[in-house]
């Protein structure tokens, strides 16, 4: 569905005029849209994108907004010119493998650990020439600019969407215990969307054990 | 994303109200407090500050009072005596007003700390840092590099020894400050004065760039966002006249002049009524070795090392202060926000997909206000929305959350079962397993 389905069956539901609605506006309709996207993305985690960034020299320090617009939080970092995988930290990690751990600089950066929610760092530094990093992030979804914009989202999640936008037009109008009703559904669909990525998740790691223990077995 | 009148404009839609009964101004002052409480509770908004060795002050004081008046950071340099009847200098004028028949010789007494540095003989005091208003809590302190432990004054105290003026080393423990707020003290003070930066021209407006106090030896530029000229002109008015009309971008004239004659010249020879401009004229900036210099300094770019903007989050103004870690304090801490003050009020430190969140907890107090319009129903409604979004927050610091597997650490390493997934308890169980 594109964001003109998703608007006309919100405007449907809340028994408005499908192309001129009076109470809940177009507008007011796509921000529900976008608001719904967000929130699914804040509590699902399943948008993952990728970018590529330059750590120029003597570097140590970068903020997701060099990442991307849509940057949430960096999940794994690469260094992308060695194909190395830089292994997450913690800063007490640091204190105790190196005291002096601010002042190291190196070809290679080893690891990499949160700073700030909008930050990161490398360790060891970047020396002259500097490296590139590639980062894996957890996303937000991209603003939907026109009516033909389809949702990153799948189309079963896409029903929340319907149900987020149907909810806010009820909150607004202080229909508050219908209101209530589809704020429950909606995050009891969220779970079971959070459920299904998560067995998603659970299967995978599960068949990479087997996996593992059959490949292990015939060397042994 | 909308921008913050239009989150004002719907709250007022969500309020049914067209501004009788709230007013736009009580509403941004209620996203303010949003914005501060979120930064605050959930403390997901982490920087660096660089601090002179000794702290500099903006003033020093010498009645508690003056704390009151004023802005800046202060330091009181006197001790209070006689139920804050009177401050003095030094420790030898508490025992003269107190009626000791032997005053001893007393400890040196200055008023900024930096004086120390030029200063012999004993010290009667220790190092007091004044952190950022914004500040919410010290994560990490290091002196030129060196990892300082944090330290209680009840373990100090169990030394039985003069604490509050350890000097005459290195700097190796920090206390929250016994002082007031928003400070904090360092023990084992190092007296050798070392200046950072000067930002250059400070004293005269806006900082154009900043050099290193004592010796120069570090490469920087200025990172003004404008990396090159867009073109190069003779003459005042020949961007604008152009033959497509202005020329947009910023432009460089590579000409001098005009003389007395009203001409332009290109070499000092061609305009000798001008006999101080001796240099050779280049088409664009890397020609004459001029440097970019356009807009106020934001930050600063180099190859031996990175300047990290403490306030990363602040859009506007300019540079005014500039530190580094060598030879120096530098603080990790939690930040909380400022204060939004209009409806043109960016909220950087938030990320603009949550700043919905400020409005839910606008609606929350806006719905609970005794008067016309109270609606507890909806007012606690939104509050749990906006108690969804801090919970949001609180985990967004953590990075890692999402690679734990590969997390480095005792907790982590060895073979380890596969998580389960993690449902919440009242989640339905499935049919096959009743």
């Amino acid at each position: 569905m594109n964001r003109q389905e998703l608007r006309e069956r919100i405007l449907y539901r809340l028994n408005e005029d499908i192309t001129s609605p009076t109470f809940y506006t177009e507008t007011i309709a796509n921000n529900a849209i976008q608001e719904a996207m967000e929130i699914i993305a804040e509590e699902i985690a399943t948008l993952r994108q990728q970018a590529l960034i330059v750590a120029k020299p003597g570097r140590h320090w970068f903020t997701t907004y060099e990442v991307s617009d849509v940057c949430m939080t960096p999940i794994r970092v690469w260094s992308h010119g060695t194909g190395q995988r830089l292994l997450p930290i913690t800063m007490p990690q640091l204190e105790q493998h190196y005291s002096h751990w601010i002042t190291v600089t190196a070809d290679r950066p080893q690891w990499w650990y949160p700073l700030s929610h909008d930050a990161f760092g490398i360790w060891p530094g970047t020396v002259e020439g500097g490296t590139v990093l590639r980062v894996d992030f957890l996303a937000w979804p991209e603003t939907l600019a026109a009516d033909s914009d389809e949702p990153i989202i799948d189309e079963v999640t896409q029903d929340l969407v319907i149900l987020y936008g149907e909810y806010d037009g009820l909150i607004r109008q202080w229909e508050f215990e219908r209101a209530m009703d589809l704020f429950t559904r909606f995050a009891q669909h969220y779970l079971d969307t959070k459920f299904r990525s998560e067995t998603r998740r659970f299967q995978h790691i599960h068949m990479n054990r087997v996996m593992a223990g059959y490949n292990m077995g015939n060397q042994l | 994303m909308p921008s913050l009148a239009a989150l004002v404009d719907d709250i007022l839609l969500r309020l049914q109200d067209d501004e009788t009964l709230f007013t736009r101004a009580e509403i941004v002052r209620w996203l303010s407090e949003a914005y501060r409480q979120m930064s605050h509770r959930t403390r997901f908004a982490k920087t660096f500050s660089t601090m002179d060795m000794p702290p500099r002050h903006t003033r020093a004081i010498t009645f508690n009072w003056e704390r009151n008046i004023g802005s800046g950071s202060w330091r009181k340099w006197t001790f209070t005596n006689q139920n804050d009847h009177t401050e003095c200098t030094f420790l030898w004028e508490v025992q003269q007003a107190g009626g000791m028949d032997s005053p001893g010789s007393g400890t040196v007494a200055v008023s900024n700390l930096w004086e120390l540095a030029y200063a012999s003989g004993s010290v009667d005091t220790h190092y007091r840092f004044m952190l950022p208003k914004q500040d919410a809590g010290i994560i990490h302190v290091w002196h030129d590099h060196d990892f300082i432990s944090s330290v209680t004054a009840k373990i100090l105290d169990s030394t039985e020894t003069a604490w509050w003026y350890i000097g005459g080393s290195e700097p190796y423990v920090w206390l929250r400050s016994l002082g007031d707020a928003h400070s904090f003290d360092v023990y084992g003070i190092d007296t050798e004065y070392f200046q950072s930066f000067d930002v250059s021209t400070m004293d005269m407006g806006n900082a154009r760039g900043w050099f290193e106090a004592g010796e120069n030896t570090d490469t920087y530029a200025p990172d003004s966002g404008i990396a090159s000229w867009a073109y190069a002109y003779a003459w005042d008015g020949e961007p604008e006249s152009g033959a497509s009309g202005a020329i947009s971008g910023v432009g460089k004239r590579f000409t001098f002049g005009p003389n007395e004659d009203g001409n332009y010249y290109t070499h000092d020879w061609e305009g000798d009524t001008h006999p101080y401009l001796e240099a050779a004229v280049g088409t664009t900036g890397f020609e004459s070795g001029v440097d970019l210099e356009i807009g106020l300094m934001r930050s600063g770019v180099s190859s031996s090392r990175q300047y990290w903007p403490s306030h990363q989050w602040q859009t506007t103004g300019t540079l005014r202060q500039a530190g580094k870690s060598e030879n120096a304090l530098l603080v990790y801490h939690d930040v909380y926000a400022a204060d939004i003050t209009g409806e043109e009020t960016e909220t950087p430190m938030l990320p603009d997909p949550l700043r919905k969140y400020l409005g839910y907890y606008a609606l929350s107090i806006l719905f609970n206000r005794q008067g016309e319009g109270y609606d507890p129903a909806l007012a606690g409604h939104y509050e749990l929305r906006a108690a969804r979004g801090f919970k949001f927050l609180q985990a967004f610091g953590m990075i890692q959350r999402a690679d734990q597997h590969f997390v480095r650490g005792g907790g982590q390493r060895g073979t380890r079962e596969p998580p389960l997934p993690q449902l919440p308890a009242d989640y339905p169980r499935a049919p096959w397993l009743r």
